[in-house]
């Protein structure tokens, strides 16, 4: 799911306490907002930390060559595919960007043909910090494209093109399974250890300190309410777990119970972590929640507390009537048109991809 | 003359207003002319109806919401609700499509009078609840949004996790391959006051060698054939440890948070203290929007040194039905969101109803902005003309409610009918307004255009609010070139007026404002 999709649900979560919601009305409380800062955390552990953290055993850096060679590339890639066969160690490769101006950059291409057991690599257009191609930059086609054949048994079913152009590159990990094959996983770092119940238990106690930080700040003396702590420490808990229990609707999962658990789980695969009707639905509901709470525990409600006649009307109804819309509109887009057969190699590859490129996070807006 | 008649006339008039001062005075906001215009209108309220003045000035608004977006396209001159699109809308420019740029936001903007005109009379009741429900959480939902806009901008991270120290030659090949290290190298390194201590060599990839001497890690990158210079084949490069990199990239992030500071406590110091003079103190504002987005953008644009290349006048925007759905939909809700909430304005609406509804397309973005800031500036005056509602949000409730107070149905379907025929006729304005300026930006060099504009800019900027309002724009120029310089987000400046109000509504504002030494 989207940031924002993450911190509304957050901000859901915190509203569903009475006592949050009655001294926000009645002292001024931001405490609410702490739901939308925990909901929104485990992917800012990921996305603004864990990935820098991350060691690479090759790194492609074009910046470094002058010239960028799309056969050295492809060479890389496959000497790190080796490198994971004969050690049987896990082995990762970055695909570094190569900026060339303030808002210019080199783009290029990497696709795994399983199939055919090669590595591919194509040198694209020079790209604005937006992905518009700037016209006649392209190298000529014989110097544009490198391919290298790896022999190895890789679990990549996903053929299509990852690109490598603005801010920070793709990366991959090798990992030798128990039969000896080798499966390929894209940003790893990703769901590893953040997305998950025992991560929330961790950092849950440190939004609790953050509160009795702010509070005391604010108030300028030390404040510590231990009712209040609690619901801030609830709020924190249930905001994180929101996050990661709204994760496992998509495809991608994640590693639920790490260092008990090792492995990402998979999702219930519902739908896509980037489908923007996914995210506008998740939205809804939150909006939904959060105003029936807020009525909820009003000392005077405005509306209806019956929560079957609230949710009906303005959540079921209107959720089913644009889910269906939207199926339907689908349906007619692919009428003659040959259904896209993806796997679910590749439904994750996208879920991941779309969470690499969230909105305004690498943009200039 | 027919009362209705004359209505619409006053209407269209301000249209016709708006449309002049967007193409030929960029930079001017549009609260601002309005501030004017009520303040020479008001010794005259017995020669003219205030309600025809309401219609002169519903006809403006809706003019500059949708024209408004000459100045941002091709002058470099955004105001707090375009900025946002301004950069999109520059790349479309470059590329010789700024009319396309223009078409699409005028599309946007007529679905956001469509939208508007159709569905706000059925939402009274349901609007006025709202709002009851609402008002007392208004502070958290602002302090929300901030921690959000706080936390959710990535850090810039090119992927570096080695630095370059210097070259060798490829005569050092057979050391590194025995094992050893040259003496270049430790003398290189000694040079950078890097000492090797037991360092060890080995070569875990066919290209590189990596020496460790349990401190550190440097790597020998061999550079490629085709790339690499007579006697420095070889590279050696430092790995930088993980909070090194970590502190690499967050220095975007750290010009985001500064940006925030300083926009806050500019915030703070305009609300608390402004340095304009008195009498002219209800255009405090301006000075500092129009320095943090307008000027700012200028300055880039004339350092920048770009030209404009010849504009391509498309017939068609090439946008399918859904797309327009779903910039539409989405620029809807976050318009009507801004006009909802206080101190929430389009730029930032914009960008979380683009994380909401997913957005990532730019023409889908420059739509739904398009939208979102006529919902957000017409809006705000339909809601408060609307029954049961008359809901009270930024410069146009403000200054209208100084000689108009709303107070029938009747009057605001007049309203509605005048917004409608206003959009008409400001998007067929726009058609040809920037037809007009996309010939006028291939025939003037861009840097002389972005120079009269910026000599335009402050010669209105001194009339209105003197050489003190000068000097604050300077400031607020200063803080705005910050984003612009260090590539961090520029939603960040919109803490110049969402912070100050966000701190007041938590009841503690004169309490931070006494402790910046404001009071």
């Amino acid at each position: 799911m989207k940031g924002f999709t993450h911190f509304l649900t957050g901000i859901a979560i915190a509203t569903c306490f009475g006592i949050a919601v009655r001294d926000s009305f009645e002292n001024m409380s931001q405490i609410i907002i702490l739901g939308g800062i925990f909901g929104y955390l485990p992917d800012f552990l990921d996305f603004q930390v864990s990935r820098f953290l991350e060691d690479f055993d090759y790194e492609v850096d074009p910046t470094l060559e002058k010239t960028i060679d799309p056969q050295g590339i492809a060479n890389m890639f496959v000497e790190a595919i080796h490198h994971a066969r004969d050690t049987g160690k896990k082995t990762s490769i970055k695909f570094n960007t190569m900026k060339l101006g303030a808002d210019t950059w080199r783009q290029y291409g990497i696709m795994v043909d399983a199939e055919k057991k090669r590595i591919v690599v194509k040198i694209g257009p020079l790209v604005t910090t937006g992905k518009t191609a700037l016209p006649g930059t392209e190298p000529p086609l014989k110097e544009a494209v490198g391919i290298a054949y790896y022999d190895a048994d890789l679990i990549h079913t996903y053929d299509a093109w990852t690109w490598a152009d603005i801010m920070s590159g793709p990366d991959y990990s090798i990992i030798p399974e128990d039969d000896g094959r080798l499966r390929l996983d894209f940003i790893a770092w990703h769901r590893r250890w953040s997305h998950s119940i025992t991560a929330g238990l961790a950092f849950a106690p440190l939004g609790l300190l953050l509160y009795v930080a702010l509070n005391s700040a604010f108030a300028g003396r030390f404040v510590f309410d231990a009712q209040m702590a609690i619901i801030a420490f609830m709020i924190c808990l249930y905001g994180y777990w929101i996050h990661v229990i709204v994760d496992q609707f998509g495809i991608m999962g994640s590693n639920l119970f790490p260092p008990f658990t090792k492995q990402r789980s998979k999702g219930l695969s519902l739908f896509h972590s980037g489908l923007s009707i996914a995210n506008f639905g998740t939205n809804w509901i939150s909006v939904s929640v959060i105003l029936y709470n807020l009525n909820y525990w009003a000392y005077e409600p405005v509306f209806t507390t019956d929560p079957l006649k609230y949710f009906g009307l303005t959540t079921a109804i209107p959720l089913a009537v644009l889910v269906s819309i939207y199926m339907a509109y689908n349906r007619w887009e692919r009428k003659g048109k040959e259904k896209a057969g993806e796997t679910d190699d590749e439904a994750a590859f996208l879920e991941k991809m779309d969470e690499m490129q969230e909105f305004g996070s690498g943009s200039n807006v | 003359m027919d009362f209705y008649l004359a209505c619409i006339m006053w209407a269209v008039l301000g249209t016709l207003v708006a449309a002049l001062i967007s193409c030929f005075l960029p930079g001017l906001h549009v609260y601002n002319v309005m501030g004017f215009v009520v303040l020479l209108y008001l010794p005259m309220m017995d020669v003219i109806e205030p309600f025809h003045m309401l219609m002169f000035l519903a006809g403006m608004v809706t003019g500059f919401g949708i024209l408004f977006t000459i100045s941002t396209i091709y002058y470099s001159a955004p105001d707090d609700t375009t900025a946002f699109y301004f950069m999109p809308g520059q790349k479309y420019l470059m590329d010789g499509r700024g009319h396309e740029a223009a078409m699409i936001t005028g599309i946007g903007a007529l679905i956001g009078i469509f939208t508007l005109v159709s569905i706000l009379p059925f939402s009274m009741g349901f609007l006025a609840l709202l709002r009851e429900l609402v008002s007392p959480h208004t502070h958290w939902i602002i302090g929300s949004i901030l921690a959000f806009l706080l936390i959710s901008e990535w850090p810039r991270e090119y992927g570096r996790s080695k630095i370059q120290l210097f070259n060798i030659s490829k005569e050092h090949r057979a050391q590194l391959d025995k094992g050893e290290i040259p003496d270049v190298i430790i003398k290189g390194l000694a040079d950078r006051k890097r000492k090797l201590g037991d360092a060890k060599v080995t070569k875990p990839r066919s290209h590189e060698w990596e020496i460790k001497d349990g401190r550190r890690t440097y790597i020998v990158h061999e550079i490629s054939a085709k790339g690499a210079e007579p006697g420095y084949e070889f590279m050696v490069l430092c790995v930088l440890p993980g909070w090194k990199r970590i502190a690499e990239a967050y220095k975007s992030k750290a010009a985001g948070w500064l940006t925030f500071g300083l926009a806050s406590w500019l915030g703070m110091l305009i609300f608390y203290k402004t340095i304009v003079p008195v009498d002219r103190a209800f255009q405090t504002l301006m000075p500092v929007f129009v320095g943090l987005f307008a000027v700012s953008a200028i300055i880039l644009a004339l350092i920048s040194k770009v030209k404009i290349p010849p504009q391509h006048l498309s017939k068609s925007t090439d946008i399918k039905g859904v797309r327009i759905a779903q910039g539409g939909g989405s620029g809807f809700l976050s318009g009507i969101f801004a006009a909802f909430v206080p101190a929430v304005t389009p730029g930032v609406s914009g960008a979380l109803g683009g994380n909401a509804t997913g957005i990532r397309d730019d023409k889908v973005f420059i739509m739904s902005m398009g939208t979102n800031r006529v919902v957000y500036y017409v809006g705000a005056l339909a809601l408060f003309l609307l029954p049961l509602l008359h809901l009270r949000r930024g410069g146009m409730a403000i200054n209208v409610n100084l000689f108009f107070v709303p107070q029938t149905l009747e009057q605001y379907l007049l309203i509605t009918a005048a917004i409608a025929i206003c959009g008409f006729i400001a998007f067929i304005i726009l058609i040809y307004a920037s037809k007009f300026v996309a010939k006028l930006v291939e025939r003037v060099t861009y840097q002389t255009l972005n120079l009269f504009v910026l000599v335009l800019i402050f010669s209105i900027i001194f009339l209105m609010t003197g050489i003190q309002g000068i000097a604050l724009m300077l400031v607020a120029t200063a803080i705005g070139l910050v984003p612009v310089m260090w590539n961090s987000r520029r939603l960040n400046l919109l803490a110049v007026i969402l912070v100050p109000i966000w701190l007041n509504m938590a009841g503690i504002g004169s309490d931070i404002a006494s402790l910046l030494g404001l009071v």
